[in-house]
């Protein structure tokens, strides 16, 4: 009987490989990850996805603006409190450590920034924003895997989104994964290659084929991630946000082919008590943020950190210490070789908060749409000849683009 | 040596033809979907009720006697306080009543014989999703969601629109008229009650309501507030109310108004088709298919508006349908807390003092009760739950849990020595898996052939383990 078992498992064995699958090789880890291979040099993109709606007149408070201080009496920024960035605008206090990197060019800030589309509902927002695609609810891919889908990457670690489900924004036909952290897939022995051939044989023959894709995915993460280093120099803070970026970082360090990432940050939503809530968020952003650009070290050039809401808030606070949901708001552009140290705005114009400038006389108007941003990433960053093939419906125009890089 | 894989292709194709014509309707399609997976209790029900009375007692729980399962909750004293105990008995460590909630919620799904009403529970918490909302939880799962889940939709929707659980986790304890002044400062409304109102829990977004419409109806709700002491945890406040006339999408609301107002654009939004249409909708997704049936979404949306929202009515539209009774296509992923409680029932654990284990694997999986990141709730869609590390955890649980179930004397019915066709087939029937394709047995026969190097009891535990990996078992 139990030669018999030997001679089964065998043939088993022969078979795959005369199929010519990979299977076994897919869980060895030096088979897939290649570790001789030097760590990219291709760029990189990590979007951050500030969800709830982040409040831009907090985080970059316009002092200039004579109508800021009379529209929020109680949740207003002092000019003695914020950090002064050129006179006209300063950052909330939490984003001290964004500071220095706004002071040496590597961090640009874009005010008035969002969606031309009105909606105020955070999820229509976050998924036009993260298609690039308005008001078209028949497209289901992200911008980020219709630019992954351009380019000759193979492997699933081309895009990864950190966080229990992939962003939207790697959705879409090329290989992607989700991972909620390196730490805690390690999988170890029970990935032995008698369950995986079963697992595979098993979910190969079910008629939903995102189960073999997934195990595909999980397959090629074990393997992956087990030879991703984890070792810093750097100090991070000690929140879920920063262990996520810390990840980030490592996989951005390893030769294992990243090219776009995404990472949420939630808690924007301060519909009440907005100053006791955006000190500790916008704390965890900038804390993270920076110990996350002191790792990237040499990787810093090649990698832009792209930090977006869905929209912002209204101009005024409403009753409750907040402010309900708005408009235009504010996005970071970290690294990646930007031009910073300046807050770009449409042809350097701040539209103003006073009645007669606010969309629908209540909010922050968006004078940049943030399709021209995606744009101009994509085209002078990622090397993408026409932004337009990925961004649908949107004929992109390199003198409408905010100049990041100019 | 090229033969065996073929021979064991024959006895996979065999084993599952077997389940059909095998005496009797197999329970576990209608088990999948109206209860947490079939138990042994509830399969014999079936079998001796019928599909059509079982769904029928299902229906109306009162009528089910769940005493044995009430008994265990008697290790959970707070879960059964009222509002008012639960307040005034306020500890120390305020995490015990939501530790207390999701572990309940862990054994109601796996033990409850009203197995439909904690689905319902659970499908409709997460449609009226809260968080953070402390010790007012366990009373608005309870009096708010469980007590109303086979009555009428209005009644949910008011005894929400109530609930100091809402108030506080969509600021409606903020919305206050415009140009109140309190202590010196100018308050007024807050949008966020009134935006999810109308985009997630009635008529949804692209129903034609405006930004106009939020703010009408935000300022219907102000005053309408929070006050523990009071039974159900309500207070209406009439000098926070804005009493200037509204409109609020068709719904005009004179001047002068106080609660009522609140009370009125509940009754137009509850009555409203594109309520009904949602709701139908979002029923027919979690009971039949990711893709529904558009004529079904319509016979629900029917009985939805000629009964005027009766949710029990609705139901018995889905349930007693063809559409459902037909064994529908698997095409639903199981959500981590129906994968764990049916994998529960399937190797009959008996939860004692190990929840914790559990909650960890709910958590792993992503979808720790009571902690969805935003008002949607937990996604009913598969793709959410297909990630590579919810994946890895799924396979890793089930496979701990056939070992924590025969290291507790878990019977497979065999003794792990006998021919690889027999132990699978008596596997098979042990965890009432009658709906095994041929393309999941054989890998499973194979992996059981090499198992045979092993002692019998790691065979048996590895081949069930295995056999909870396959999509049958993770798909309802």
């Amino acid at each position: 009987m139990r030669d018999q078992h030997r001679r089964l498992r065998f043939s088993r064995r022969e078979f795959l490989r005369g199929a010519g699958t990979t299977l076994v090789a897919l869980v060895v880890p030096s088979v897939w990850a290649r570790p001789g291979r030097a760590a990219g040099t291709d760029p990189v993109v990590v979007s951050i996805f500030l969800r709830g709606a982040a409040d831009g007149l907090s985080l970059v408070v316009p002092h200039g603006d004579p109508d800021y201080a009379a529209l929020r009496p109680t949740i207003k920024l002092s000019p003695g409190t914020t950090l002064d960035i050129g006179g006209f605008y300063a950052l909330h206090p939490s984003l001290a450590p964004l500071q220095p990197l706004y002071q040496n060019g590597s961090l640009a800030i874009l005010h008035a920034v969002g969606s031309p589309d009105p909606t105020r509902s955070h999820f229509a927002a976050q998924d036009t924003i993260e298609t690039a695609a308005l008001g078209a609810h028949g497209i289901a891919t992200g911008w980020l895997n219709r630019y992954l889908a351009t380019q000759s990457v193979t492997g699933s670690f081309a895009g990864v989104s950190i966080g229990s489900s992939k962003a939207l924004a790697l959705a879409g036909s090329a290989e992607t994964i989700s991972l909620v952290s390196l730490d805690t897939f390690q999988p170890g022995a029970f990935l032995s290659a008698e369950r995986v051939v079963a697992w595979q044989a098993i979910f190969d023959a079910w008629p939903d084929q995102r189960l073999s894709q997934a195990s595909d995915e999980m397959l090629a993460a074990a393997a992956v991630v087990s030879s991703v280093s984890r070792e810093t120099s750097v100090t991070y803070p000690d929140t879920d946000f920063a262990r996520s970026l810390r990840d980030v970082a490592a996989l951005i360090k390893s030769p294992v082919g990243v090219r776009a990432l995404t990472v949420d940050l939630n808690g924007f939503d301060h519909h009440t008590n907005a100053n006791a809530q955006m000190p500790l968020v916008a704390g965890t952003l900038a804390d993270a943020l920076a110990a996350f650009q002191q790792d990237l070290g040499t990787h810093a050039s090649r990698t832009l950190t792209l930090v977006m809401t869905e929209f912002g808030r209204t101009a005024a606070e409403n009753g409750g210490g907040g402010a309900d949901h708005g408009h235009g708001s504010v996005m970071f552009a970290l690294g990646g070789g930007v031009h910073g140290g300046r807050v770009l705005t449409k042809n350097g114009q701040w539209p103003g908060l006073a009645p007669e400038n606010l969309f629908e006389g209540r909010d922050l108007a968006v004078t940049t749409d943030f399709r021209d941003v995606f744009a101009e990433i994509l085209r002078r960053h990622l090397g993408v000849a026409d932004p337009s093939l990925i961004l649908p419906g949107f004929a992109a125009d390199p003198v409408r683009e905010p100049g990041l890089w100019t | 040596m090229r033969r065996a894989p073929f021979l064991l292709a024959a006895i996979a194709l065999a084993l599952s033809a077997s389940c059909i014509g095998q005496g009797g309707r197999d329970p576990r399609p209608l088990l999948d979907r109206i209860a947490y997976g079939p138990s042994p209790e509830d399969s014999l029900r079936i079998r001796e009720l019928g599909a059509r009375a079982f769904i029928e007692e299902q229906l109306h729980p009162e009528s089910i006697d769940d005493s044995a399962f009430e008994a265990r909750l008697a290790s959970y004293p707070t879960v059964g306080m009222s509002l008012t105990d639960v307040v005034s008995n306020q500890m120390s460590t305020p995490d015990v009543p939501l530790l207390e909630l999701m572990d309940a919620k862990i054994l109601r799904a796996a033990y409850s014989k009203r197995q439909l009403e904690a689905i319902l529970t659970d499908f409709w918490f997460n449609h009226f999703s809260v968080r953070d909302a402390g010790i007012t939880l366990g009373s608005y799962e309870r009096d708010v969601i469980r007590a109303h889940v086979f009555g009428r939709f209005e009644d949910m929707l008011v005894a929400v629109a109530r609930s100091p659980a809402m108030a506080i986790y969509l600021n409606n304890m903020e919305n206050v008229r415009d140009g109140l002044v309190i202590n010196g400062v100018e308050r007024g409304i807050n949008e966020n009650y009134g935006r999810e109102l109308l985009e997630l829990h009635t008529v949804g977004l692209g129903s034609g309501y405006t930004q106009q419409d939020v703010i009408a109806l935000a300022r219907c709700f102000t005053g309408w507030n929070v006050d523990l002491a009071a039974p159900d945890g309500f207070a209406y406040i009439d000098w926070l109310h804005d009493k200037d006339p509204k409109q609020v999408m068709g719904l005009a609301i004179g001047a002068n108004g106080a609660e009522d107002d609140g009370r009125r654009a509940l009754a137009y939004l509850a009555a409203h088709p594109s309520t009904a249409a949602q709701i139908a909708r979002k029923l027919v997704r979690r009971f039949v298919d990711e893709n529904p049936p558009a004529a079904l979404v319509d016979a629900a949306t029917d009985t939805f508006l000629r009964t005027g929202g009766d949710l029990r009515e609705v139901m018995r539209t889905i349930l007693l349908s063809d559409d459902f009774l037909a064994r529908p296509p698997r095409t639903k992923l199981k959500r981590p807390l129906v994968l764990i409680a049916s994998t529960i029932r399937a190797l009959r654990l008996e939860i004692r003092d190990d929840v914790e284990f559990y909650r960890s694997y709910l958590w792993l999986l992503g979808e720790l009760p009571y902690y969805a990141g935003d008002p949607r709730g937990y996604s009913e869609n598969s793709a959410q739950w297909l990630a590579p590390g919810a994946l890895l955890s799924r396979l890793e649980f089930v496979r701990v849990a056939a070992e924590r179930a025969t290291a507790a004397g878990l019977d497979l019915g065999v003794s792990g020595s006998e021919a690889s066709s027999e132990l699978v087939g008596r596997i098979k029937t042990q965890l009432a898996l009658s709906n095994l394709s041929s393309g999941t047995l054989q890998p499973i026969l194979e992996y059981a052939e090499w198992l045979g190097l092993f002692p019998p009891d790691t065979r048996a535990l590895e081949t069930a383990g295995l056999m909870l990996s396959s999509p049958e078992f993770q798909y309802h």
